[in-house]
């Protein structure tokens, strides 16, 4: 426990949106069992530490992280589902796949900013790398998935438009009539 | 599993679903996009060509003729229609036979006609041409006579077998044999019911003549009537008459029939030449004539023949210019017709004064060769005469009067070479002007492009009447425009050239059913197929004609005019050639000599540096002396046209192999994608060689065919393939395009039968080596061992001779070929895809889904004939087509093609279906209608959607 400390550092350092204190002056309105919530509001009052907030915050955003991991199998699944014939469905599936992670990458700062403090920021940077991670390998299904559709240029015969046959150096006329 | 999926294989595996599943000529299409122009051939003898009543009792006569390319037929005098045409011998026809003297067709009794042809006499039903019977002799026959009274036919050989057969059954009446088989046959006469059979003895040189009873065969009578010297032949002579002629050098003899009274007529023959006419026993014509060109004359006499004593009666007057003379007894009176280029004039027996003369309006395009008349005396005094005239460029006209009736194209059945010629190359010059204004600057690119649209103000006209004629086509079907007027924008419209052997050359127009565009005479009368040296297009609408005279006929193709006519003096068994410069437009012909150490020639013999150039990388190939095998050589141009030649290479047969046939790729054969893409998306790569020549040889002597491609650059043997039991004797064609060639042969072996062997080439065996193929450039001479084409092949079993392959050609090459199969016994020109003809087709399995996917599918030995599909004839039938050329259109889905040899038969083909195209079948009216629908329910809808979504705001 820390050594205590005047009141106006407390109320600087309780959260601004905390429910505001009932003033003591005004008497509670008939009926208000004052007892049982006493103990909660004794408990609420003891603001939680720097270092729980850390925690939770990072525990929060590890929750936040791993969303796409969920969704990973589903994705997979649907991916399979779907075949490789190229159709609007199939299509349109295969490009969420490409366009949600790289929404998703593209806003990563953003997407932790909430969780993000100064104190957290070293903590939130292996989280941040699992996400981006994650929604790599949700890029690396979508992929898997073109390649499966065949669209990825892999083979010798996708290069076969831009192969031509040798100029010939010599020229030959003939007639055999 | 997973498959890979490549938008190419959907279009591929599409294009090989359509194909497999649609047909080569849709019917909407049959008889629109494709022509036929029927033809006899050109009437080979006046007694052969003769208006005949088809069915007896009927009025009305067609016309009936045996041509030069031995078809028999009738036509409808009154149009020019083919009634019906027979083939005679299996179009056993070779140039230097003398056929008039094998082949005839003779009236017979009851609306038939009877055919000779060497051994084979059919009877034929002259109304619809149905054969009545064939009989196959064993020697030549020498003539033939029809006995009416007695219903026989009377035949007799060369040998002095004399058969009568039934008109109605062809069985055997009787037969005899006359003089023990010593002597030669020659000729029939049927005179007051007694059989005259004139003969020549070989040993005593003399002339006899045996009589026969018509009834039983029995021989009444021999004469010898006369001396029949060494230097005579026999004379046609009209079988109704009571004499028979022969002739030496400087007489024409007419022995009377059984006596030894021998009339002589001196007749200089090295000038002149006759011809005996005669319509009733007692009158004889004669006509003569001289056809040179500087001492051209024609005259002609009535003889009158009494009690056997032949009396001249009157001379028709002498005149220096060409006309034929036929004589015509239709009931009225004897009259004779004499036909010039310019008129018809009528003469009666009794007088040398014409009775009546036709001015014809314009003059005939060219002499006349001989004519068959039906003149007809009024009761009235009028006369009217109907002559079937053939002239001296092949072709037949009908004259009724002083007006040609109908001109039919006979001579395109005589042709000896075929070109063809782009009419768009010529008119469209856009891309080298756009690409002018491009590099001029803005004020005269904007002046060169104003006047450019101001010219092509003049195909307005056209295009509107085109506009207005598809806004018609909507509703229904209309007559087609003029094709000269209108832009061609689709490449559709190509002239093909011919040459034909009598000495003129045709340009037919495809878009145009075959319609003749031009004909002009070259200054040469006859010309056999040897006496081609070539046909050339010489670009921009320009072809060339070299004869092995060493004349030389630039013709402008578009519009017929001759442009220039040169000779240089060319050995007759040169090889020409043309060669182009790849820097400028210039063009050479070039002739290589066939002997060793002589220089060439080339023409026209400016520019020597830019031949030079020309010549330094190119390598001349021709087959070497008396056709032994290929020679190559080098060239490099001199002085005054002539060419040093150095042999580089030569490629010879043994001596036991005889060249049949050696081709090159064709001119234009793009290879759009130089590999194969397999099922799992691996590539195999073709062997691609501009160079490449098919040389097929046979060996009669061990029965075998022996196949040899070659690069012609460094005459290195690709490739060779062997055939064993293989028929020699019958047609073995071949045909090279791209990286495979595709022949066919008659087989002995266990799997008898005609054999197509279709062989492609890769450039390795293994996939996704491209070998040397992926160098920037590459030199035959260069080529190691390990560079040779690794060849696949598959052979197919198909149940009728092939006479002609060819192939398919496209402007880049991206539609899948077409095998275009020549097959005489359906009259039928076929087309097989290249898909089918696939060696790497599964054979013994079924494919795997990879090889599905590649297009493949289970190989079966035998390739039926799929008339549905494969026939792009459809319903027609086609006579006598033994070539076949191909040529581009503007569309990559389109190849045009045209047969000929005796019809004429043109269509243009899809292999891969029209993908750049609308077909006839697509609804216009169905768009049109509903776009309509869809604007004018839109009117509607607006006002009442406006009015609620007002109403809806009011309402909030």
């Amino acid at each position: 426990m820390a050594p205590s400390q005047p009141a106006w550092v407390i109320d600087l350092k309780t959260s601004p949106n905390s429910r505001p204190k009932a003033p003591s002056n005004v008497a509670d309105p008939p009926g208000y069992s004052a007892g049982s919530s006493s103990k909660k509001s004794q408990k609420q009052i003891t603001p939680p530490t720097q270092a729980e907030t850390d925690d939770l915050k990072v525990k929060k955003a590890w929750e936040v992280a791993l969303a796409p991991a969920k969704s990973l199998p589903m994705n997979m699944i649907m991916m399979y589902m779907s075949g490789n014939t190229l159709q609007i469905f199939s299509i349109m599936m295969t490009a969420m796949l490409f366009m949600n992670p790289l929404r998703a990458l593209s806003s990563v700062g953003n997407t932790f900013s909430k969780f993000d403090g100064e104190s957290t920021h070293s903590r939130l940077l292996t989280v941040k790398l699992a996400y981006i991670g994650l929604q790599i390998l949700t890029i690396v299904i979508g992929i898997w998935k073109v390649n499966a559709m065949g669209l990825l240029p892999t083979t010798r015969s996708d290069w076969l438009a831009w192969e031509h046959a040798p100029v010939p150096l010599e020229t030959s006329i003939s007639n055999f009539r | 599993m997973w498959l890979r999926h490549n938008p190419l294989h959907y279009l591929l595996l599409a294009g090989s679903l359509l194909s497999s599943s649609c047909r080569a000529v849709f019917s909407d299409e049959a008889f629109h996009t494709d022509f036929q122009v029927q033809l006899f051939g050109t009437a080979l003898d006046p007694s052969s060509t003769f208006f005949h009543q088809a069915s007896a009792g009927k009025a009305g006569s067609l016309l009936y003729t045996l041509s030069n390319r031995l078809i028999i037929g009738a036509i409808n005098p009154k149009d020019g229609a083919q009634v019906w045409r027979q083939r005679l011998g299996e179009g056993t026809v070779s140039e230097t036979n003398d056929l008039s003297k094998l082949a005839r067709l003779r009236k017979s009794k009851d609306g038939r006609v009877v055919s000779v042809f060497d051994k084979a006499i059919a009877l034929w039903d002259a109304a619809t041409g149905r054969a009545i019977w064939e009989y196959s002799a064993s020697i030549t026959v020498a003539d033939v006579v029809t006995l009416e009274a007695e219903n026989l036919l009377v035949v007799a050989l060369k040998g002095g077998e004399v058969k009568a057969i039934k008109l109605e059954s062809g069985e055997i009446a009787w037969e005899t044999l006359v003089g023990e088989g010593r002597d030669v046959a020659s000729n029939f006469n049927f005179v007051d019911g007694r059989l005259f059979l004139t003969l020549s003895e070989p040993a005593s040189k003399a002339l006899k003549t045996v009589v026969i009873s018509p009834a039983t065969g029995a021989q009444l009578e021999t004469f010898v009537d006369g001396v029949f010297g060494p230097s005579d032949t026999h004379v046609l002579t009209p079988q109704l008459l009571p004499v028979t002629a022969f002739r030496d050098s400087e007489h024409l003899k007419l022995n009377t029939l059984g006596t030894k009274n021998t009339k002589s007529l001196a007749v200089d023959s090295k000038f002149h030449d006759y011809r005996l006419h005669a319509v009733t026993k007692d009158l004889l014509f004669i006509e003569y004539w001289a056809r040179s060109a500087d001492s051209a004359t024609s005259w002609a006499d009535f003889y009158t023949i009494k009690d056997g004593v032949v009396t001249k009666k009157v001379d028709l007057p002498y005149e220096n210019g060409i006309s034929v003379f036929s004589l015509s007894d239709t009931g009225s009176g004897i009259l004779a017709a004499r036909v010039s280029r310019s008129d018809i004039r009528i003469y009666g027996p009794e007088s040398d004064a014409q009775v009546m003369a036709f001015e014809l309006p314009s003059m005939l395009p060219s002499e006349p060769i001989h004519a068959v008349t039906e003149v007809v005396k009024r009761r009235d005094g009028a006369i009217a005469v109907r002559a079937a005239v053939t002239l001296e460029d092949g072709n037949m006209v009908l004259i009724r009067n002083d007006q040609v009736v109908w001109t039919r194209q006979e001579s395109l059945a005589s042709a000896v070479a075929a070109e063809f010629v782009d009419v768009h190359e010529v008119e469209d010059a856009l891309e080298k002007t756009l690409h002018a204004e491009e590099t001029s600057n803005l004020v005269t690119a904007y002046i060169k492009r104003v006047t450019r649209h101001i010219g092509e103000l003049k195909y307005l006209p056209g295009w509107i009447a085109g506009f207005q004629q598809s806004i018609m086509g909507i509703f229904g079907p209309v007559a087609p425009i003029d094709a000269t007027v209108a832009k061609d924008p689709f490449g559709y419209r190509k002239f093909v050239v011919f040459v034909t052997r009598f000495g003129w050359v045709t340009a037919i127009d495809t878009a145009n059913r075959g319609a003749v565009v031009w004909t002009i005479q070259l200054r040469t009368a006859h010309i056999l197929e040897k006496d081609i040296k070539g046909i050339f297009h010489f670009g921009k609408g320009v072809v060339v004609v070299v004869l092995s005279t060493g004349d030389i006929y630039k013709i402008n193709a578009i519009t017929g005019r001759g442009i220039h006519k040169t000779a240089v003096q060319i050995l007759p068994s040169a090889s020409v050639m043309t060669i182009e410069s790849s820097t400028t437009d210039d063009r050479w012909i070039i002739a290589v000599p066939v002997k060793e150490g002589v220089k060439g020639w080339f023409w026209p013999n400016d520019k020597e540096e830019e031949l030079t150039k020309a010549l330094s990388k190119a390598t001349l190939s021709r087959k070497c002396e008396g056709s032994s095998g290929i020679c190559g050589y080098t060239a490099k141009p001199t002085t005054d046209g002539r060419l040093i030649l150095t042999p580089t290479w030569s490629f010879r047969l043994p001596p036991n192999q005889k060249i049949v046939s050696i081709s090159t790729r064709p001119a234009h054969d793009p290879i759009a994608s130089i590999g194969k893409v397999l099922g799992d998306r691996s590539v195999m790569y073709k062997y691609v060689n501009p160079h490449l020549a098919l040389l097929v040889a046979a060996a009669p002597s061990t029965s075998s065919i022996y196949l040899y491609l070659l690069d012609t650059v460094s005459g290195t043997v690709l490739h060779t393939s062997i055939q064993n039991d293989a028929d020699t004797t019958r047609p073995i064609v071949a045909t090279i395009a791209e990286n495979w060639y595709v022949y066919s042969y008659y087989s002995n072996s266990v799997a008898r039968g005609t054999q197509l062997v279709v062989t492609d080439f890769y450039a390795s065996s293994t996939k996704n080596d491209p070998g040397h193929l992926l160098q920037p450039s590459i030199s035959s001479y260069d080529q190691p061992r390990s560079a040779s084409p690794y060849g696949i092949s598959h052979a197919f079993i198909f149940p009728h001779p092939i006479t002609s392959l060819a192939t398919t050609t496209t402007r880049q090459g991206i539609t899948t070929r077409s095998i275009l199969l020549s097959v005489p016994k359906l009259g039928s020109l076929l087309s097989i895809n290249k898909r089918v003809l696939e060696p790497r087709r599964p054979v013994g399995r079924e494919p795997t889904a990879e090889e599905k996917e590649e297009g493949l599918f289970k190989y079966d030995p035998f390739l039926g004939v799929d008339h549905g599909r494969g026939s792009l004839s459809h319903i027609r039938d086609l006579v006598g087509i033994d070539k076949v050329i191909t040529t581009p259109s503007l569309l990559e889905s389109t190849s045009i093609v045209v047969g000929w040899g005796i019809d004429i038969f043109g269509t243009r083909t899809s292999p891969s279906e029209a993908f750049d195209v609308l077909g006839r079948g697509f609804n216009k009216l169905a768009l049109i209608g509903s776009v309509l629908a869809v604007g004018v329910g839109t009117m509607f809808l607006r006002p009442m959607v406006r009015k609620k979504q007002i109403g809806q705001r009011w309402a909030q």
